[in-house]
């Protein structure tokens, strides 16, 4: 129940980026997806009896071209923005004494914060590309519906932005100088997020990502619960 | 309790190795940066240097020895060699034959049309990893995510269309390696595989890994790791073009440029009527060439190939031509006056054969010239940062270059990330060996010296020892940042100690407790 409690705290402070993205975003998929639509636009089902007079041609082009950037953008920014929230505010009000001194364990705390920052994550940018791509697959108004691979790995580029969130948090709960690994926890971040923007196949990339996730929150946990605030 | 400990300290070395990779990567921007600035230096020094005298005898030989004319060396389909040069100073054009002997001149402008121009060469297709017996399998391409290009999955839908109306789709899948095919209103019509058109998804047979596609306008070539299928969406047929033993290393769809809708006027307007044709090299480096109208086959190995020979072809209505172009290079002396200069002497051939439908290969024309060039010194020349910075670069980067010591192409690496790894080892790898290894030996030295009062364990000492002697000055920095805690003084043995063990690593004596306090009880 207590753990349920500073989730759903958690939730309620940040429902509000969650609705600012929503307002902003789904416009925004909106008109990615009308300038996309030129590519089918006037063009119908026909009849297979034309066959000996038609043409063919190959396209690699999709529905979503050029969002990948911007989802990997976007997931990374509120990335960053929820560890700010959870670890460098309270960093830098001084107020982990309050928030560690309830009758809850500093792993409750911690685990709380991780699974909030998932689902937040996966609530805000995930549920506009769930959207999206469910009107994308519209066969009313579009030809071909994206392919599912497509929606995989958008959800895999919203994942990155958890690598940001656990790099920066560890950055911000860290007791060590500038100088020392705290700066470095943000270029180790970076580093991860430059070598997911790379190309490899999205099996691989998963399989980086289930690993990074989990050694970077295994630090993220070790280092909190070790710490003295 | 016991595996959960075992995780977190195996969790915490891969971030440590993280650290380390980050720290690598700063030691390369900084060696980057430090090697620039020392090059600006150089560069300012010398031109500091440069007299007067210097600089009129520079014009003097430049009045005696004008810089070669670029000229172009062009085929016509009469097997003629043409030399032409285009001069941008004047917007003219000049022809030569291989004497010299001018043929034509007239006014040319790049980016007017070339209509009054009486000559039209032919147009070879380069074919770049030709015989580099390199294959260019990269991680089967269309299986790749490329976010940077902020592209999402690559997957192909071939439409087949006639007047607006989409008669099929069919969608390839990269995984699966087959197409499935709609019809009208999305209603699934089959699938397209290695046995061709099947209406059940459990009679699919994968066309396997696609290593390259192309596509005319009427059919679709698939080259996979040792097949070449081709397939007719229209007929819905698939049959196989080619079927190696060897894998394929090289093939290409000549002339490609065919599927361009903005280069369809220039083929109207051309005499010459190529042939299109699908050219395929094995691993053992023989070549299969199908021709794609009247379906012919030859097969054929190249002439011997130097490492600076490169070839292209072209296919016209009765011959099918090769070129040669072997390039020698040379070092020249530098003349006094421009000693922050490299020169060289290039020996150029062209060596022109027919391909007979024997699969024989007959030397027909062949042309022959040099030309000097001059390039700045690189960075590499007696740079400090390239001798004695490098020494404190890791010691494992020359080995990674010695490994992956031949040039090699991007794409035949298996993975982009690999082909990053060594071309950062190999810029920034040690010069003087002997040097980086002492250096090595020195921070082991250094860092065993420094953890005896701050180590934890002796299995993390001996990770970073281990980390530290491969990776040298990046090693010892990340040692430094993760592990150098503020040590005190023992009360019980006197020697250094650190305050993250309740007991001391040398004599166990637990730490000082301040004395009690009368209102500790309270407190408490």
């Amino acid at each position: 129940m207590k753990f349920l409690a500073l989730f759903l705290n958690e939730i309620k402070e940040s429902v509000f980026v969650v609705l600012i993205l929503w307002i902003a975003l789904i416009p925004l998929g909106w008109l990615i997806l009308q300038e996309n639509y030129y590519y089918f636009e006037g063009t119908q089902w026909g009849t297979s009896d034309m066959m000996d007079e038609a043409s063919i041609d190959i396209s690699s082009d999709s529905l979503f071209e050029d969002t990948g950037m911007l989802l990997l953008f976007i997931s990374v920014s509120l990335g960053v923005s929820f560890a700010i929230q959870h670890f460098c505010i309270p960093s830098y009000r001084k107020v982990w004494g309050f928030i560690i001194h309830r009758s809850v364990t500093k792993k409750t705390i911690i685990f709380m914060k991780l699974i909030s920052a998932a689902f937040l994550l996966f609530l805000s940018i995930g549920g506009v590309w769930g959207t999206l791509f469910i009107i994308g697959s519209n066969p009313a108004r579009y030809l071909m519906p994206p392919n599912l691979l497509i929606f995989i790995h958008g959800l895999f580029l919203i994942s990155v932005g958890y690598v940001a969130y656990l790099c920066v948090g560890l950055s911000g709960i860290s007791n060590a100088k500038w100088y020392e690994t705290r700066s470095v926890w943000l270029l180790v971040g970076l580093l991860l997020i430059i070598i997911f923007s790379m190309r490899m196949t999205l099996m691989w990339g998963i399989l980086f990502l289930i690993f990074f996730i989990f050694v970077l929150a295994c630090e993220l946990i070790s280092v909190f619960c070790s710490r003295d605030f | 309790m016991g595996s959960f400990s075992i995780i977190k300290k195996v969790s915490q070395a891969i971030n440590h190795i993280l650290i380390l990779v980050v720290v690598c990567l700063l030691f390369f921007s900084v060696f980057m940066i430090l090697d620039e600035i020392e090059y600006a230096i150089r560069e300012a020094f010398y031109t500091a240097q440069v007299s007067v005298t210097d600089i009129a005898s520079v014009v003097e030989s430049q009045q005696e020895d004008p810089e070669p004319r670029y000229t172009q060396k062009e085929i016509l389909p009469d097997d003629t060699i043409h030399l032409v040069e285009e001069s941008y100073e004047d917007d003219k054009k000049y022809v030569y034959d291989v004497n010299g002997k001018l043929l034509w001149e007239g006014e040319y402008r790049y980016y007017e049309d070339d209509s009054k121009f009486p000559y039209e060469y032919l147009h070879f297709n380069v074919m770049s990893t030709l015989g580099e017996g390199d294959s260019y399998k990269w991680s089967s391409q269309t299986r790749s995510m490329k976010i940077v290009e902020s592209e999402f999955y690559n997957t192909y839908d071939v439409y087949i269309s006639w007047d607006d109306n989409v008669v099929e789709v069919w969608r390839f899948h990269p995984y699966f390696g087959y197409f499935t095919g709609y019809g009208e209103g999305r209603k699934r019509i089959g699938y397209l595989g290695a046995s061709g058109f099947v209406e059940s998804k459990s009679e699919i047979e994968s066309f396997g890994e696609l290593i390259r596609g192309f596509y005319s306008s009427l059919k679709y070539y698939y080259s996979g790791t040792n097949k070449v299928y081709e397939i007719d969406f229209k007929c819905r047929t698939v049959e196989v073009m080619h079927d190696f033993e060897e894998d394929i290393i090289y093939a290409e769809l000549d002339p490609a440029r065919y599927n361009r809708v903005e280069s369809i006027e220039e083929i109207k307007k051309s005499k010459i009527r190529y042939r299109p044709y699908f050219i395929v090299q094995t691993e053992d480096g023989s070549m299969h060439i199908k021709m794609l109208y009247d379906q012919a086959k030859i097969n054929f190995e190249l002439p011997s190939k130097g490492e600076s020979s490169s070839f292209s072809m072209c296919a016209i209505k009765d011959k099918i031509f090769f070129k040669e172009h072997m390039r020698l290079k040379m070092e020249l002396e530098s003349p006094s006056y421009q000693e922050n200069k490299k020169f060289y002497r290039y020996d150029n051939k062209i060596v022109l054969y027919k391909l007979k439908a024997n699969g024989n290969l007959e030397k027909f024309n062949e042309y022959s010239w040099s030309e000097e060039r001059s390039y700045g010194l690189g960075r590499e020349t007696d740079s400090f940062c390239r001798e004695y910075l490098s020494a404190l670069s890791p010691v494992i980067y020359p080995i990674i270059s010695y490994q992956f010591r031949d040039e090699k192409p991007i794409h035949s690496y298996h993975c982009f990330h690999i082909y990053t790894i060594v071309e950062l080892a190999k810029s920034t790898s040690a010069e003087k060996i002997l040097l980086n290894i002492i250096v090595s030996l020195l921070l082991v030295i250094l860092v065993v010296w420094h953890s005896m009062a701050r180590r934890l364990s002796w299995s993390g000492t001996l990770f970073w020892v281990v980390i530290v002697g491969l990776f040298t000055l990046p090693g010892f920095t990340a040692y430094l940042m993760v592990n150098n805690r503020p040590v005190i003084k023992c009360s019980s043995c006197g020697k250094k100690r650190h305050l993250l063990k309740p007991e001391c690593i040398r004599c166990g004596a637990k730490l000082p407790r301040p004395e009690g306090k009368l209102t500790d009880l309270i407190l408490a």
